[in-house]
């Protein structure tokens, strides 16, 4: 299950790479288990590409803080963070990310997903909740 | 995590956390609170008791985008709740 969803990740990744090489031909990725982003423009910003296909059956985006440790939104350095929900990329800033979770007071809570050995804490934002957040992509 | 958040002052709010949650949920208490701590100090009548707290937070605290996303959560709900006001 976590190689299956691993895939699915890169995939993502590659997906919203092949969508900034148009803009940004020297967009690239960056590898590695423990890196602090996704993918990076050189000298210009930086991504953290999240996969999150049953946003489309739970109208929920899942924004991962903690699980055992440190993670998610509080790891991740990117400048950028894009949402694909499978339909399409929803493209916000960190700080529009927090700025969402603050100003709409939305609670954290303790999830365990399909392929979770160990709970995490999350923020479930709704799909039309965070797009209200959301910015044209770079 | 909220609770703590209502003691405001940064090491206060991390006493709290220590006298209220095991060794095991300190870390995660800490990454919590910070959410709830723009709430609380937008309940603030003064802006020097709002900018006496927020400079309770140290500049590397722990975590380390702790302060700026305190101010920045304190900035929107300020403005949210002012509008229209």
């Amino acid at each position: 299950m976590w190689a299956h969803d691993l895939a699915l990740g890169v995939e993502a990744e590659l997906r919203v790479l092949r969508d900034l090489q148009q803009r940004y031909p020297d967009a690239r990725k960056i590898y590695g288990e423990h890196s602090a982003y996704d993918l990076e423009v050189p000298g210009q910003f930086t991504v953290e590409v999240k996969f999150d296909p049953a946003s489309q059956r739970t109208r929920n985006i899942v924004v991962e803080y903690y699980h055992r440790k440190v993670s998610g939104l509080h790891t991740s350095t990117a400048d950028w963070w894009v949402f694909d929900t499978g339909e399409r990329f929803i493209w916000l800033t960190r700080a529009a990310v927090h700025s969402c979770i603050i100003g709409e007071g939305i609670d954290p809570v303790k999830i365990r997903g399909p392929g979770d050995r160990h709970p995490k804490w999350v923020f479930l934002v709704p799909v039309e909740t965070i797009s209200r957040y959301s910015s044209e992509a770079p | 995590m909220s609770l703590s958040a209502k003691k405001l002052y940064w090491d206060q709010v991390l006493a709290d956390i220590q006298d209220r949650f095991g060794p095991q949920f300190h870390d995660l208490a800490v990454e919590t609170v910070i959410y709830y701590l723009p709430g609380e100090i937008c309940e603030l009548s003064s802006a020097e008791e709002r900018k006496a707290v927020i400079d309770s937070i140290p500049d590397d605290c722990s975590p380390a985008h702790a302060k700026q996303l305190i101010i920045n959560g304190t900035r929107v709900l300020w403005k949210k709740r002012n509008v229209g006001s």
